[in-house]
Order: structure tokens, then sequence, then C-alpha cells
């Protein structure tokens, strides 16, 4: 017998279903959505009404979700609901997801998980992290515990299903990259001396938060030493930014700022020397943004062929390389010698929303 | 007794708006002038081996060119719009590329819209991205036909190979009825 929670099953925005599988058989539910076309890979679970409601924690199945659809259309948040009790999350993590996702349709960003070769990274700030068991430390993108795992699985099934994003309707993602499966984290806000991101975009200190980035994958950068010199580390750090100077030669450079993410041990080294986040984040913006001069053939193709379009009496457009702020967050072990370095794509603008 | 399939909430969403009619598609190319909207390395060379078979089977009213370089603006959007009046069908082409094939489709869909019949011809590997475009234009009839994506660096001979392989798929595409 259907639930008639969804108050009107026969309305487009959102529907019932029957699977041929049943709910004793979890392997048939995965066989099924894989045949479907639902699953990315893993096993699901099936998104029973009753589920769903559980999900949905009271609110409107009807409602429009916080992102839009296809061609703008509103997506009701059953669907939504639906997707993220298919990626195994737990209903306490649905404000978390639908932050994420009012993160994503801010900042101008859902194209580039279509058509970009890119992540979405979460990372929370506030009193979420251990509601939720957001993992801030070891294995923090080994995606080892189900917050990490699942709501970025959500929002991965999310794009797939409610927003068209799966191959071959898919563009410039060639090689695709595992945190397009899951790729979140909290910053680990107690071992670090400076204000939380979330608190540096302006958001009050105790604030439950998410941040979105478009990330392109993960560096860890090694400085094994005791004592620890914060110039050495300095220097090693703008050195591993040639991959993002380097990636920005071409003609239609995509490398945004990295994202890095000092480990404690690290952080310590630079407070300790007297750095606070801001001077390190603009020594390390410079550096990334001093970009290589080096003319390339292309370069010239290029500007031709963007100007082709217009009228030969208007101004040409010169295509600048992309530029932004490197930002500094602090996560991962306290006992280990590395940090990372995160490049990330420069479409759209990192968005740190709270959490209601 | 086999137990009832479980009930889900179908996590899809499902495109909900009507699909627009596709132009009248002409019995022939005979009698038509053809236009020839142009944009990709070396796909002129496609285009020239395609009006040379077609000008052998059929009776070629015309040929005109457009360049297909987004945005347009003043006398180049000039020349686009006096294209869209000028021709009776259109191959579009080429979309090989993330950026391309979408726009290949939108002027495809313009051409539609302002009583042009056309054909699209999109990178076998960026079909899924083109039939997107079209689905969100009202257009998901559209008519694509694929060519290899390396076409920009194919021998001459080969792109004459190419373009004689494809000759009667694109002007099936161009002539079969609209429920066919």
């Amino acid at each position: 017998m259907a639930d008639d929670f969804l108050h009107d099953a026969s309305l487009p925005t959102a529907s019932l279903t029957r699977l041929r599988a049943t709910d004793d058989d979890p392997v048939a539910v995965w066989e099924e959505a894989l045949e479907r076309g639902w699953s990315d890979g893993l096993p699901v679970i099936a998104p029973t009404a009753q589920r769903v409601k559980a999900m949905l924690g009271g609110r409107d199945p009807q409602a429009a979700a916080p992102i839009p659809g296809p061609d703008e259309a509103a997506l009701a948040l059953a669907k939504v609901a639906a997707n993220a009790v298919m990626a195994g999350c737990a209903p306490q993590y649905f404000p978390a997801l639908l932050a994420a996702l009012g993160a994503m349709a801010g900042c101008g960003m859902t194209s580039a998980f279509s058509n970009a070769p890119c992540a979405p990274l979460l990372v929370f700030n506030g009193p979420i992290r251990r509601e939720l068991d957001i993992n801030f430390s070891h294995e923090m993108l080994s995606m080892t515990t189900r917050a990490n795992a699942t709501i970025g699985r959500a929002v991965r099934l999310i794009f797939m299903n409610l927003l068209g994003a799966k191959s071959p309707r898919l563009f410039d993602v060639q090689h695709g990259m595992p945190g397009r499966m899951s790729m979140v984290f909290g910053e680990f806000e107690e071992e670090s001396p400076w204000d939380p991101h979330s608190v540096s975009e302006g958001l009050p200190r105790g604030r439950s938060a998410v941040t979105v980035f478009a990330a392109t994958g993960t560096m860890p950068v090694n400085y094994h030493q005791i004592p620890q010199r914060s110039s050495e580390l300095l220097l090693i750090l703008k050195r591993c930014m040639d991959y993002t100077r380097a990636n920005r030669i071409g003609p239609s450079p995509d490398a945004g700022p990295p994202i890095v993410v000092l480990s404690p041990k690290h952080v310590r080294a630079f407070s300790i020397d007297g750095w606070s986040k801001a001077q390190l984040e603009s020594e390390l913006t410079s550096a990334v943004n001093d970009h290589y001069d080096i003319e390339l053939v292309a370069h010239a193709e290029k500007i031709e062929l963007i100007n082709r379009g217009r009228d030969p009496d208007e101004p040409r457009v010169i295509p600048t390389k992309p530029e932004g702020r490197v930002r500094v967050l602090v996560a991962g072990g306290v006992a280990g010698w590395h940090s990372l370095m995160i490049p990330t794509l420069a479409w759209g603008t990192p968005m740190t929303v709270s959490i209601d | 007794m086999t137990s009832a399939g479980l009930l889900v909430v179908d996590p899809v969403a499902h495109r909900l708006s009507t699909p627009l009619p596709l132009i009248e598609r002409p019995g022939s190319p005979d009698g038509l002038v053809m236009g020839l909207r142009e944009f990709w390395f070396n796909y002129d060379r496609f285009t020239r081996s395609f009006e040379v078979l077609l000008k052998s089977r059929y009776k070629v009213a015309g040929v005109a060119r457009v360049d297909g370089t987004h945005p347009r603006t003043g006398r180049v959007l000039d020349a686009w719009l006096q294209f869209n009046r000028s021709v009776d069908w259109a191959l579009v082409g080429f979309g090989g590329c993330g950026g391309c094939a979408p726009w290949a489709v939108k002027d495809a869909v313009e051409l539609e819209d302002n009583g042009v019949p056309t054909v699209t011809l999109i990178s076998v590997d960026l079909e899924g991205v083109a039939r997107r475009t079209a689905e969100s234009l009202g257009h998901p009839q559209l008519r694509i036909v694929t060519l290899p994506h390396y076409i920009d660096d194919m021998s001459d001979e080969e792109i004459g190979s190419l373009a004689a392989s494809t000759f009667g798929q694109i002007i099936d595409a161009l002539v079969r009825p609209i429920d066919g």
C-alpha cells in the first residue's frame, strides 16, 4: 500500500515507482538500481516512501529543492531526499546536504560538476562536525565515516539523477576523479590557532557551516622535520603551487587558486613564527598568481578565434588567466608530516553557508 | 508466493517541457539552396567534399556559407541572420568540443525555429552533450549525425572517404519525415 504522504502521487514533481526487487534482497535492489541508471556503481538503499519521509524530517515533500533542476525547473524536495536515502545518509544529515546544495546553486559551480574534471569538495565548520561525526583528522578524505562518505555521495547521486550529470551526457570529464564519489571533511578547529574558515568568511564563531569548492585533486605536501621551520615549509608550499602556475600556461586556462590544508603540526610552525592566516594566504596567493611568462602560438590563435564572431570595429576580447585567493584551512591527523594542496577549478566562487 | 516489489520514490528528475515541433522536412535536396554553417579546424574540407557529392547527385540551387563562431555581434550577427533568411536547409557543424557542440545545436535550433530544416554534425563522443542541449532547447528530435572526433587531423583522403560514407545518412536525416 502506497504511503500517501506525497499527497498526490500523480504529481510530476514527485512520484512513486515499483521495483521488481523487494527489500529482503538488497543485492536485487542494487542490481535493479544499476539497471535503471540510479546508482553510482555502489549498492543503494531503496528510497521507500517511509525512508524518504524520515529523511525529510517533516519538510514538505513538494517544496522546491535548494538547487534547480534541468532547464531551471524546480525539483521536489522528496527527490533530493530519495537520493539521500539511496546514498545511505542518516536523516540528521539532511540539513547539511541541503545547505551544501544551496551553496552550489549560489556559487555558480553546478555546471562544473557536469562539464569539468572536478569534484564538489564540502568542508564543514562548527558543531555539526561532531554532531554528525564528520571526520576532520586521520583518513578524513578516505571517506571512512558514514557522514563523510554518504553526504558527498548524496551530492553525487543528485547530480546524476536530478541534474543529468552522467555519461554520455558529460563533457570534459575525460578521466573523472575519485572525489566525484564523495569528497567531504571538516576543519580541525580545535587544533588551529586561527579562525575557522567559516569565521573568515563572515559567519559567527560557533555557527555550523559548509563551504563548497571545485576540487581537482589532492597532493600531499611533505615536510618531515624537527625543528619545523616555517620559512622552509613556505618554500615547499610555494613550489607545490607550480602545478597551478603551469596549468595556466595554455590558451584556455581553468586552474583556480589551490586550497592549502595545513596539518596541525604544520600550522603550529607558522603560528609560532608569528604568521596569521591572512598573511599566509596573501603570500601564497602572490606566489600562485606569479604567472609564467610563456607565449604559445595557441594564445594568438585563441584570441583570433574568440573574436571572430565580433564586429571588426568592436574592441577585441583578450582572455586573462584565472586568479583568486588561496585559502588556508587546518585539518588532518595531529601526528604526521604532511599537509595537503588541493588544486581547484576556476569556475564559480567558493561559497560558505550556514546550516540551519 | 511472490512478494510485491518495493514501492519507492522515483529519484530521477524527468523533463516536463513539451517538445517543440521540428520544421517540415523537404522531400529532397533538389532545387534547394544549401546552407553550410562551418566551425571547427579543417571542417571546411568535409563540407567541400560533401558539396561536391551533393552537386553530383542533385540539382543544387545554391550554396551559402556562414561562420559558426559565438558570440556574434554587429556585422557578423547580420551575416548570420541573412544566412537564416537565404537558405532552404542547413548542414550545421562541427560540434567537436563541449562549447562547440552546444553552440552548433543552438544554431540549428535557431534555424529550425526560423523555418530552416537542419542536420547537425557532432563528434561521436559528444552526442550526449548535444542531445542534452537540444532537449533543453525544446528540440529533442533535432536531427543529429555523428562524425569521428578526430576530423581536424584527418588526411584529405580520409575526409573525402568520410564524406562519402556519411552522405546517405546526412541526406536521410534531412528528408526523413518527422514521424519517421
